[in-house]
């Protein structure tokens, strides 16, 4: 008897150490890379693409004559 | 007998395990597509774009660098002047505000919260393989490295 109480204490490991294994590859390779690296890549492309020196404003109307603007211009000429 | 009990318990906890732990693996499609398209994180990414324009310079001079996790840091915020390194920590910390719920909705919007640090992992590789010559990272030792 006290050889199958030691053989069952050595499953306990045994069990573990498969289930760690088996689920962990699935959980490792679940994660899908190659599509989160497509993806940094295209938010990266729009974050470090345009470089405005400040805040850009609304794009001015194409078709309007050049207005003056609500704002005082700190430097008008 | 003794070898039938284990053999036969053996396999059924290792198929539970398997169940349990292995399932969601299987059920997942093989090619997947991580989707950006948010509202959220347009308004980040123009946030961080613009911030990156008042940041590169200090990328260019080596005084913050990217860091493991997707951030960024201060190099070596005890050699600016006060004035300077008050205004870079701001910068900074809102720059990684801004990138850390950047990654967390991103993780969101794909319905895998979980997969915020794998995000991270790979937005911090990509910035950094991205980065020019001569800026700087921190690897997750702690180490400062010039990129070549």
């Amino acid at each position: 008897m006290t050889s199958m109480y030691r053989y069952r204490l050595w499953q306990v490991p045994a069990i573990l150490v498969t289930m760690v294994i088996i689920g962990g590859c699935g959980t490792i390779n679940f994660f899908p890379q190659k599509a989160a690296e497509k993806a940094a890549d295209q938010v990266l492309d729009e974050i470090t693409a345009a470089r405005p020196k400040t805040a850009p404003a609304e794009p001015p109307p194409a078709n309007a004559a050049p207005e003056v603007s609500e704002k005082r211009p700190d430097k008008s000429p | 007998m003794m070898k039938r009990t284990f053999l036969s318990r053996f396999l059924l906890l290792a198929a539970t395990g398997w169940l349990l732990a292995g399932q969601p693996a299987a059920a997942a499609p093989v090619e997947t597509e991580l989707t950006i398209k948010s509202a959220s994180i347009d308004a980040i990414a123009k946030s961080l774009s613009l911030r990156y324009s008042l940041l590169t310079e200090h990328f260019e001079s080596g005084q913050i660098g990217f860091t493991h996790d997707g951030l960024i840091a201060l190099r070596e915020p005890g050699a600016l002047p006060q004035a300077t390194r008050a205004a870079l920590e701001l910068l900074v910390s809102e720059d990684n505000k801004d990138r850390g719920t950047m990654y967390r909705e991103i993780a969101r919007i794909n319905g895998r919260p979980d997969w915020e640090s794998n995000l991270r992992g790979v937005f911090a590789q990509r910035w950094i393989s991205r980065a020019p010559h001569g800026w700087y990272y921190r690897e997750s030792g702690g180490r400062w490295v010039r990129k070549p």
